[in-house]
C-alpha cells in the first residue's frame, strides 16, 4: 500500500492545477493514487483468466487432427445429424419456442400484476416482492424433487394425471414453462419493477382516462411503450435463462432442450462440443450487447 | 384453497383518485386481479415445496402380500408412516459426505470469488476510464450468466485433459497440468475454478454500486482529521462496505450451493449434494429410500434459507449509507 512514491508521477495529468470540482469523483485522485501497479497487475490476470478459456477454446475447436487449422468442427454443428439422434436445429429450436412460451406467459402473469400493486394495491407489493424472491432459495434441484413428488403421488386415471401428462408431452413440455416463469419470476419483477417505478404511472393513467381511452388503450397504447426497455430486458432474462437451463430439463428427462442436447452430444466429439458451447456463447453474449446497446441509447436520449 | 388471497377491505383506497370515488366505493375488487399471481405461486412453485417438506417425513412400507380370505385375491398392504429416518438417512455415508464437499467448495469460491472480485470491482471503479468501467460491468453481466454446460465445455477444452493448454504446455514445456501441476478438472480445485468464472462478475456485479456509493468526501473528510489511508479504510469505508461484502459473500456461497450443471457436465460422479439429489431421482437409491431425494432437498433449503434471510438483513443495513 505504500505506492505513494510513483503514484503522483503516474498520473502526471492530474496535478495541474485544481479546477473547479465538476467531477467529485475526480478529487479523490488528485491525491496519489494509491496502487496503481495493484490495479493493473489484478485487471491483467483477470483478463488473461476470462479472455483465456475463450481464446484456447476456439483454437481448440479450429486444431485439426492432422495439423493445421479446420473449420470441421463447426461444419459438423450443422451437418445433419444421424437418423434417430436429434440435431442442432431441433434443439435450438426446441429451447427457442419453449423461450417464447415463458416470456408471453411470464409477462402475462407479471405485467398486471405489478400495474396493479403500482397503480391500486401498494399495500401488497411488500408480500409480491417477498414471494417473488422466493425462488432464489429454493435451488432448480430442490424445486424439481419436489415436482416430481407431486408427479408421483397423482393416481393413474383421473382427470389430474391426465392433465399432468399432457403437460409433461415431449412435443409441448408445458411443464417447464410453469417452471421457467417461477425461475425467471426474481429478474423480471425486478426489471418490471424499476421500469415501473420510474414513470408516473398514475398520471398516465388517469390522464389517458380522463382523455376517454379505455382500459386495453391504456394498457397497450400508453403504459407498454413507456415500459418497452424494461420488457425487453425482462423477456431478454426470461430467454437466457431458458436457453442454458439444464437442471430441470435434464433431471425431468427431456432430451431436446439445446443444453441437454448439448450435454448428452458423444463426448468423442469434443472439439463438436466445443464449438456448440463457442456458438452459444458468441450467440448470447451478442444479444445481451444488443440489449446493453438499446438500454444505453434510451439512457442517453432521456439525458439528451 | 385461496386463504391467502382473501381481500381485505379497502380501507383508505378511495381517497386517492378523485374522478372515479362513486366506482371506488363499491368493494374493491381490484384485490381479485392479483389472485393469478398468487394462484400460480401456490400451485406450481408452493405445492411442490409443502412436497418435499411432506415427503421428507415419510416413508412407505410394503407389507407382505397377503390372501384376501373372501376373494382370494393376493393383496399388498402398504403403510405410510411419519419418520426421521429419511432424513437421519441424508446425513449418513456418501449422502454427508456429499454435503460436507457441496459447503466446502462452496465456502472455498465464495470466499475466493468475493475477494478477487471486490480487488477487481476496486481497481474498475477507481480507474480514471469510463470505457473499462462499461467494459467490464457490460463483460460480467454477461459472464456472471454463463454457467452451465456451455462453461463446462470451454473449460474442457482449455484445460481438459485433451484441453488446448494442456496439451499446449505439455508438448512445448514439458508440463503435465496433472502430474507436475497437481490440478485435475474434474477434481475439487478445478471445478472451483470453473465456479470462479461466473461467481468472480457476480461479485463484481453486486459490489460495483457499493464502492461508486463510497463518498469522495467521506474520504477527504477523514484526510482532513489527520487520518491515514488506512485509517480511512478500517474506519470509515471498511465498516461501510462490511455489511454488502459479507451479504457477497453469503450470494457467492447459496450460487455455487445450488449449481448442478456446471459440475455435473465435468464429472458427473462428482460427489456434491446436487449432483446425489438427481442421482436419487433417477432411481439410483435402496429401496425404501424412495424418500431420500425429499430429505437432501430438505437439508439444501435448511442450509440455503437462514443464509438469504441473513443476506436480505445485510442488504438492507447497507442501502442506509450506499443509496
Amino acid at each position: 500500500m505504500s505506492t505513494t512514491a510513483y503514484g503522483t508521477a503516474a498520473a502526471p495529468e492530474l496535478v495541474p492545477a485544481a479546477p473547479v470540482d465538476q467531477h467529485p469523483r475526480r478529487s479523490r485522485r488528485r491525491r496519489p493514487a494509491s496502487g496503481s501497479i495493484a490495479r493493473w497487475t489484478i485487471l491483467t490476470i483477470s483478463g488473461v483468466y476470462f479472455i483465456g478459456p475463450l481464446i484456447a477454446a476456439i483454437s481448440f475447436t479450429l486444431q485439426n487432427p492432422k495439423g493445421g487449422v479446420s473449420f470441421s468442427a463447426y461444419r459438423q454443428i450443422f451437418a445433419k445429424p444421424p437418423t434417430g439422434q436429434i440435431g442442432f436445429t431441433t434443439a435450438l429450436v426446441y429451447s427457442l419456442e419453449i423461450a417464447v412460451a415463458t416470456i408471453v406467459l411470464t409477462l402475462l402473469l407479471m405485467l398486471p400484476t405489478q400495474l396493479l400493486l403500482q397503480l391500486r394495491l401498494q399495500r401488497w407489493r411488500g408480500l409480491v416482492e417477498i414471494i417473488t424472491l422466493l425462488p432464489l432459495v429454493f435451488p432448480p434441484v430442490v424445486l424439481v424433487v419436489g415436482v416430481s413428488d407431486v408427479f408421483t403421488q397423482i393416481h393413474h386415471g383421473g382427470p389430474l394425471y391426465s392433465f399432468t401428462t399432457f403437460i409433461r408431452d415431449q412435443h409441448h413440455p408445458l411443464v417447464l414453462v410453469f417452471l421457467y416463469v417461477i425461475q425467471a419470476m426474481p429478474f423480471v419483477y425486478r426489471s418490471l419493477d424499476a421500469g415501473i417505478r420510474s414513470i408516473d404511472a398514475r398520471t398516465l393513467v388517469e390522464a389517458s382516462r380522463n382523455l376517454g381511452a379505455g382500459w386495453v388503450t391504456v394498457l397497450l397504447r400508453v403504459l407498454m411503450p413507456c415500459l418497452r426497455t424494461a420488457i425487453i430486458n425482462a423477456g431478454f432474462l426470461c430467454f437466457a435463462l431458458v436457453m442454458g437451463e439444464y437442471t430441470i430439463a435434464s433431471i425431468l428427462l427431456y432430451n431436446k432442450p439445446f443444453p441437454v442436447w448439448l450435454a448428452q452430444l458423444p463426448t468423442t466429439s469434443g472439439h463438436v462440443q466445443a464449438a456448440v458451447s463457442v456458438f452459444s456463447l458468441l450467440l448470447v453474449e451478442a444479444l445481451l450487447l444488443l440489449i446493453g446497446a438499446l438500454n444505453w441509447r434510451r439512457a442517453a436520449e432521456k439525458r439528451g | 384453497m385461496e386463504t391467502t388471497v382473501e381481500p381485505q377491505p379497502p380501507a383508505e383506497e378511495s381517497k386517492s383518485s378523485g374522478a372515479g370515488s362513486a366506482r371506488l366505493r363499491r368493494p374493491d375488487l381490484s384485490v381479485l386481479g392479483l389472485a393469478p399471481f398468487f394462484i400460480y405461486v401456490l400451485v406450481v412453485f408452493i405445492l411442490p415445496i409443502a412436497f418435499i417438506l411432506y415427503n421428507a417425513f415419510r416413508k412407505t412400507t410394503v407389507g407382505k402380500s397377503v390372501r384376501d380370505p373372501i376373494t382370494q385375491q393376493f393383496k399388498r398392504t402398504s403403510s405410510t408412516s411419519f419418520t426421521g429416518s429419511n432424513v437421519a438417512d441424508s446425513l449418513k455415508g456418501i449422502y454427508r459426505t456429499s454435503l460436507i464437499t457441496s459447503v466446502k467448495l462452496s465456502l472455498l469460491v465464495a470466499v475466493l470469488g468475493a475477494v478477487v472480485g471486490i480487488l477487481l470491482a476496486y481497481a474498475v471503479a477507481n480507474s480514471k476510464s469510463t470505457l473499462l468501467r462499461q467494459v467490464v460491468t457490460a463483460a460480467s453481466a454477461v459472464t456472471a450468466n454463463f454457467g452451465g454446460v456451455p462453461l463446462a465445455f470451454l473449460f474442457l477444452a482449455t484445460i481438459g485433459n485433451a484441453g488446448a493448454l494442456t496439451t499446449f504446455l505439455n508438448g512445448h514445456l514439458g508440463f503435465s497440468l496433472q502430474n507436475d501441476g497437481h490440478f485435475q478438472l474434474s477434481a475439487m480445485s478445478g471445478i472451483a475454478v470453473v465456479y470462479l468464472y461466473f461467481l468472480i462478475p457476480l461479485m463484481v456485479l453486486v459490489m460495483m454500486p457499493a464502492l461508486e456509493g463510497l463518498k469522495p468526501q467521506w474520504g477527504e473528510a477523514a484526510e482532513n482529521l489527520g487520518a491515514s489511508r488506512w485509517d480511512y479504510w478500517r474506519l470509515v469505508a471498511g465498516p461501510v462496505l462490511l455489511p454488502n461484502f459479507l451479504g457477497s459473500v453469503l450470494l457467492l456461497f447459496c450460487s455455487s450451493f445450488s449449481a448442478y450443471a456446471t459440475a455435473y457436465a465435468i464429472n458427473s460422479s462428482f460427489p456434491i449434494v446436487t449432483i446425489r439429489i438427481s442421482s436419487v431421482l433417477s432411481g439410483n437409491v435402496l429401496s425404501g429410500q424412495e424418500n431420500l431425494g425429499a430429505a437432501l432437498a430438505l437439508d439444501m433449503i435448511v442450509i440455503v434459507l437462514p443464509l438469504t434471510v441473513i443476506y436480505q438483513l445485510l442488504q438492507r443495513r447497507t442501502s442506509r449509507w450506499l443509496e
